[in-house]
């Protein structure tokens, strides 16, 4: 009957249903906190990490912020790390090539906290340090693909 | 014993989960998820009194269970209710 998400049981909603259901309640002016998952925020969040949301209302985006957004037909959290042709563009920390290039409406939220799994301190992530930060490290891509290749 | 008044159930595509709308954070993180039955005996128990009879009584009348798989079910449910804080203190 009940089910538990915590426990080993736990079902999977639909990402398009559970969105709605974030937006729903962005919408009306509240915070949402939301698990991650996934490596794609990696090394700085962590697969079943939790982030807190607040809806985004057209505000100018500060450059390193994380955001969800949807990009075509999926839900990504990941980084804005600059403009190109009027469009928004989306990295996840943890990709070497891949980027997103949205719209301004296609962004749903911007991320003002974040809650590691481990239960270690939770982080502003929306802080100028820690965007300044996810912004180096997004500029370090090509060197972490050159590590990665020496890696293989 | 009484279910939470603060929390309410929201259906979501096919899946039905308890949230707590009364914060100005609600935290989807870790939600507590309802099958169709369970989320069946919400509706009829909320803003009421009841038992672990009361669950019983409407599992016999509205579902084709024996009076013992009734029980079982009931004290299940009840157990978990009371674990995941749903019922009112």
């Amino acid at each position: 009957m009940p089910e538990n998400k915590n426990d080993s049981k736990a079902r999977v909603i639909s990402n398009e249903d559970y969105f709605a259901e974030v937006q729903r309640i962005l919408n009306d002016g509240k915070e949402v906190r939301i698990r991650i998952k996934g490596n794609s925020m990696l090394p700085f969040i962590k697969d079943g990490d939790t982030v807190l949301l607040k809806a985004y209302q057209g505000e100018r985006l500060a450059l390193g912020c994380n955001v969800l957004a949807k990009d075509k037909d999926k839900f990504v959290f990941h980084r804005f790390v600059g403009k190109k042709n009027n469009q928004y563009v989306l990295a996840g920390d943890g990709n070497l090539v891949l980027r997103e290039y949205i719209g301004a409406t296609a962004i749903i939220a911007i991320a003002y906290m974040h809650y590691p799994q481990t239960g270690g301190e939770a982080v502003d992530i929306n802080r100028n340090w820690a965007r300044l930060r996810g912004l180096g490290w997004y500029h370090l891509r090509l060197i972490r693909r050159i590590v990665a290749k020496l890696k293989r | 014993m009484k279910l939470r008044s603060d929390l309410v159930l929201r259906t979501i595509g096919s899946d039905h989960l308890i949230v707590d709308p009364s914060q100005d954070r609600i935290d989807l993180s870790t939600v507590y998820t309802l099958n169709s039955s369970a989320a069946w005996l919400w509706e009829q128990l909320k803003g009421k009194g009841f038992t672990s009879d009361t669950i019983v009584d409407l599992l016999c009348e509205n579902y084709d269970v024996d009076i013992d798989q009734a029980k079982s079910d009931a004290e299940i449910l009840l157990q978990d209710f009371q674990k995941q804080g749903l019922l009112e203190k």
